[in-house]
C-alpha cells in the first residue's frame, strides 16, 4: 500500500517494506534535486524528522531521512543516491530546522556539501580536523546490489525477479539462526 | 581611556562565527565545556544582552568517540558493550535498539522469558535515569536535598541491577536472541518490594519538590514549545509529551511484549519546563507499572535463543526503534552478508532535543536558561557519541 501524497513528492521509485523484518514501511527514492520538494509533502502530512543518515556505496553517498508520524508504526525513509566526486544535494534545515545538525554529522563523517545550509561546520569532529572518516576505501565499498534484498531492487527496477540468487553463505547464515532457534 | 583591543585576544575557532555585534554592550560568554549545569562536557556559545540571551549555540564533540567507526570495524557481537557507553543512564534501552535491529536482520527469535527480562530491567534503568535527572536538575535549581533523596532510592535499584547484570552503570546485559544470564531467584521479588518502595516515597517528593512555590517559578511558562516545534525539530520522548502528545514508541510502534501490557503515557499541554518535569515524575509510576507486570508472571523457559556463534546476517538494512529515557532511540544497521556490520546509524533523542534549545533560549534570561537546559535532560555521551 503506497499512499497518494507520495506521488506529489516527485519519486523515482517507492518500495513498501515489511516493518516486522525492517522496523520501516515504505521507502521513497527520490532524485536529489527533489528532496526539498519531498520534505514539503512529509511536513505537510505531519511528519517527524527522526534522522539523517548518509552510507557510502559504490554508487555513490546514499543519503537516507528517517521520518514518522507521530503515532503508529509507520516509520517512512526517503533516500537520494548522489556522486561521489560532487557530493552536493539540498538542505533541508528550511523545512525542518532539526535537519540542520544532522546535516552537519553527515559533512562531518562523509564531507557532503549540503547547498543552502546556514552553517555547514563540523559539528561533532574539531575544528581543526582534516578528512572525513566514514568514508570508504574504493574496494571496502559496496553496491546496492550487494547490501538491499532482492524484493527491494526489484520494485526498484534494479534486478529482475529471478536474477540474482541468493550466496551460499547467506542463505547458511539465515538457516543457523532459524534452526537454532527453535 | 585607552580602548579595549580584541583583536588582541587568543582566536579560538569556535567562536570566530560568533563576533560580537556592533553594539557594545552585547557580551559573549562561554558557558561551559566545565560547567556543572551542562552535565558533562557540553559548551554553549551565549550571545548576551545583560542578562538576556539574543542568542545561543550549542558547541558539541567535546566526548565525541566516533561508535559508527568502531561498528564497521568489529563484529556484530564485538559492538555490543559500545552500546552500553553511549548513554551511560539509559545502557538498557541502547542495547535493546541495537540488539534488536540485529535480531530483525538476522530473523532471531527472542523467547518470553527474555523478552520479559528485557522489560523488566530497562524499566528498572529508566527509573535509575529519570531519579538521576531528578536529582541533579533541581541542583542545577539551587535545590540540594533532593539528590540524596534519589541515590538512596537508586542505590536499591542499582543491586538489583548489579545482580542481574555484574554491572552498575554501563550495562552490556542484551545478546543477540535474549539476555546472557538468567536473573537469580529473588529478583522479581525484590524489584515488587522496590516498586511499592519507590510508590511510597512519589507522595514525600511532590509535597517535598514538586509542589514547592520556588521550583513552581523556577520551570512555570519557562521554555515553552508547542509540538508543531518538536515535531520540527525531531523533538520525543518527555519533551515532546511535555508540549501535550502523547507520542510513546512502546505505545506506537510496540516491540517486544510492551503490546501486552497496561500502562498509561502520561502527556502534560503547557510545554514548558515544568510540562516536562511533570511528564518524568509521572514515568516513575509508569515503569513501576510495567515492572510489576512484567515481572509478577516472569514464564519459564529459556532467557536466551541460541544465535550463532559468528553471525552473519543476510544482506539488507533493519532499523529498530526503542522507547529510551529521554525519547526515541533509533538503530539502523546495514549488512552485506558478512561478519562486520556495513554501516551503523545511531539516532540519539538528546540530540534533536537539545538543537531545540537555540529556539527556546531565546529572549530568556540566563538564569532561566539553565533550567531549560537541565529539563531537556541531556546525556552529553550520548548526542556526542
Amino acid at each position: 500500500m503506497i499512499p497518494a501524497f507520495v506521488a506529489k513528492m516527485g519519486p523515482v521509485c517507492s518500495a513498501p517494506m515489511d516493518h516486522a523484518k525492517t522496523g520501516m514501511t515504505l521507502s521513497v527514492t527520490v532524485e536529489a534535486a527533489k528532496v526539498v520538494q519531498a520534505m514539503e509533502v512529509l511536513d505537510a502530512e505531519g511528519y517527524l524528522l527522526e534522522d539523517v543518515m548518509a552510507s557510502d556505496l559504490q554508487d555513490g553517498f546514499e543519503i537516507t531521512y528517517h521520518l514518522s508520524l507521530l503515532d503508529g508504526a509507520n516509520r517512512l525513509v526517503v533516500r537520494a543516491m548522489i556522486p561521489h566526486d560532487a557530493p552536493s544535494l539540498p538542505t533541508i534545515s528550511g523545512i525542518y530546522p532539526g535537519a540542520d545538525w544532522h546535516e552537519r554529522e553527515c559533512f562531518d563523517f562523509y564531507g557532503i556539501r549540503f547547498e543552502g545550509h546556514p552553517n555547514l561546520h563540523y559539528l561533532l569532529l574539531p575544528e581543526d580536523f582534516e578528512g572525513h572518516p566514514l568514508i570508504k576505501a574504493d574496494k571496502a565499498r559496496k553496491s546496492l546490489a550487494d547490501l538491499m534484498p532482492l524484493g527491494y531492487l526489484v520494485d526498484c527496477g534494479l534486478a529482475e525477479p529471478e536474477a540474482e540468487k541468493p550466496k551460499p553463505a547467506a542463505v547458511k547464515a539465515v538457516k543457523t539462526a532459524k534452526t537454532e532457534d527453535a | 581611556m585607552q580602548a579595549f583591543d580584541t583583536a588582541q585576544l587568543p582566536r579560538d575557532p569556535s567562536s570566530v562565527r560568533f563576533e560580537p555585534g556592533p553594539t557594545e554592550d552585547k557580551l559573549i560568554l562561554s558557558m561551559g565545556p566545565q560547567h556543572p549545569s551542562t552535565h558533562g562536557v557540553l559548551r554553549i556559545l551565549l550571545e548576551l544582552d545583560g542578562e538576556y540571551i539574543v542568542r545561543a549555540e550549542p558547541v558539541l564533540g567535546y566526548i565525541h568517540r566516533m561508535h559508527e567507526w568502531m561498528a564497521e570495524q568489529k563484529t556484530y557481537f564485538q559492538f555490543m558493550p559500545n552500546m552500553g557507553r553511549v548513554d551511560y543512564l539509559h545502557a538498557m534501552a541502547w542495547n535493546w535498539a541495537y540488539a534488536g535491529a540485529v535480531e530483525r536482520l538476522a530473523g532471531i527469535e527472542v523467547p518470553e522469558r527474555g523478552e520479559h527480562i528485557r522489560v523488566a530491567v530497562t524499566e528498572l534503568n529508566r527509573i535509575s535515569s529519570h531519579l538521576l535527572w531528578w536529582g541533579a536538575y533541581l541542583l542545577d535549581l539551587g535545590a540540594f536535598t533532593p539528590i540524596m533523596y534519589a541515590f538512596d532510592d537508586r542505590e536499591i535499584l542499582l543491586d538489583i541491577l548489579q545482580a542481574v547484570t555484574g554491572s552498575r552503570l554501563t550495562y552490556s546485559y542484551f545478546t543477540f536472541g535474549g539476555v546472557y544470564n538468567d536473573v537469580p531467584e529473588d529478583f522479581a521479588p525484590r524489584c515488587l518490594a522496590f516498586t511499592k518502595h519507590l510508590r511510597s516515597r512519589l507522595p514525600m517528593y511532590r509535597d517535598l519538590v514538586t509542589d514547592n512555590v520556588i521550583l513552581r517559578g523556577r520551570c512555570e511558562g519557562i521554555g515553552e514549545m508547542d509540538v508543531d516545534l518538536a515535531r520540527r525539530y525531531g523533538a520525543t520522548g518527555p519533551v515532546i509529551r511535555g508540549s501535550g502528545a502523547p507520542v510513546d514508541t512502546r505505545r506506537a510502534e510496540p516491540y517486544s511484549v510492551y503490546g501486552k501490557f497496561d500502562f498509561r503515557i502520561p502527556a502534560y499541554s503547557q510545554g514548558d519546563a515544568m510540562a516536562r518535569y511533570m511528564v518524568r515524575m509521572d514515568e516513575l509510576e509508569t515503569s513501576c507499572d510495567i515492572i510489576d507486570q512484567a515481572v509478577s508472571n516472569l514464564p519459564d523457559g529459556p532467557c536466551s535463543a541460541k544465535a550463532p556463534k559468528t553471525l552473519k546476517p543476510p544482506k539488507g538494512e533493519a532499523c529498530y526503534a526503542v522507547e529510551g529515557a529521554r525519547g526515541k532511540i533509533l538503530v539502523h544497521v546495514r549488512s552485506d552478508g558478512g561478519p562486520k556490520p556495513y554501516r551503523v546509524k545511531l539516532r540519539a533523542p538528546g540530540f534533536s532535543n537539545l538543537s531545540v534549545f537555540c529556539e527556546l533560549a531565546r529572549g530568556t534570561l540566563l538564569a532561566d536558561a539553565v533550567s531549560i537546559l537541565g529539563s531537556l535532560d541531556l546525556v552529553i555521551p550520548e548526542i556526542d557519541r
